[in-house]
């Protein structure tokens, strides 16, 4: 990808979409400590690495347009304190909300098929991470007619 | 794109033929087929979208009868009107045809109508999502969000049905 594949509008979406998977990489490491090993469990493991991935093909398509990747923060404030398995699971949720938020912006910035592939996947899967939380909390409905557009 | 009135499954069927194997060929293509040159979008990648979604409402509607599978066939369908809906109103907003949205019952049960409601609306949300994902690169901006959008919700629903 080329440095003019990334437009000035592009490139801030992308580093604010970064900020988000730097925060979910961040409580998903948090809420590990509050879901035991269970099916719930793994889905943990495989929304961090999720994360992960996101967050260093975010930082890698920033640098190759000639951007500096925003650095995480030590600490992120949760939308309510993390206690338990379920305060955790809320901010598993938040999180993943705010990288639906993140990845729609991009999408609607985007001028390269890279970028578009990489929002999409970030989207898709933050959308299926949030209505499997809404599913262990209960939330109704489980899924919203537009994730990211909520 | 005109939609073609009449037997719908079978138009709605013949293009999707088409679009996959398009799709196979050019995954990705950085072709802006949604942009003319001036940059005007045009409504034509969305219309197929539209009818895709308002035929997965009715197939959800008619799978929401079956008792075990009510209230995951009724959040299939509520979601698939909004996504008939939004597109619709996009696609008029940009000064296309949306197409006269049916009424009728689901389209005419071929072989798919002795499989369980539960792997018919799973096939219907792949595939809803699958031909959404090939849509986003051929259009851009709102549209590109809203369709990207509306691929993810897809995605969504197959972890509820």
């Amino acid at each position: 990808m080329s440095s003019t594949e990334l437009s000035e509008d592009g490139s801030g979406a992308l580093e604010r979409a970064l900020g988000a998977e730097h925060a979910a990489v961040w409580v998903y490491g948090l809420a590990r400590a509050f879901v035991p090993e269970s099916a719930t469990g793994s889905a943990v493991e495989e929304g961090a690495s999720s994360h992960r991935e996101h967050r260093d093909r975010a930082r890698t398509l920033l640098r190759a347009a000639g951007a500096t990747p925003p650095a995480p923060r030590a600490a992120y404030r949760t939308p309510s304190p993390v206690r338990d398995r379920n305060s955790a699971i809320h901010a598993l949720l938040a999180v993943e909300r705010d990288c639906s938020v993140g990845w729609v912006a991009v999408l609607e910035r985007s001028r390269s098929t890279e970028l578009s592939e990489l929002a999409l996947r970030g989207l898709t899967g933050a959308a299926r991470r949030a209505t499997k939380w809404r599913i262990e909390l209960g939330e109704r409905p489980s899924v919203p007619p537009f994730p990211g557009r909520e | 794109m005109d939609i073609p009135r009449g037997p719908l499954s079978s138009s709605v069927s013949l293009n999707r033929r088409r679009l996959l194997g398009l799709s196979a060929l050019l995954p990705w293509a950085p072709v802006l087929l949604g942009c003319s040159a001036s940059g005007a979008p045009s409504p034509d990648p969305l219309v197929p979208l539209a009818a895709n979604a308002a035929e997965d409402e009715r197939l959800a509607r008619a799978t929401a009868a079956e008792a075990e599978l009510s209230e995951q066939a009724e959040l299939v369908a509520r979601v698939r009107a909004e996504h008939a809906k939004a597109l619709r109103r996009e696609i008029e907003r940009l000064g296309g045809d949306p197409g006269t949205p049916s009424t009728t019952s689901p389209p005419s049960p071929g072989p798919e109508s002795t499989r369980p409601g539960r792997t018919r609306l799973r096939s219907a949300l792949r595939e809803a999502q699958g031909r959404a994902e090939e849509t986003v690169p051929l259009v851009t901006g709102h549209q590109a969000g809203l369709v990207g959008s509306v691929s993810a919700a897809c995605a969504s629903l197959l972890e509820v049905v």
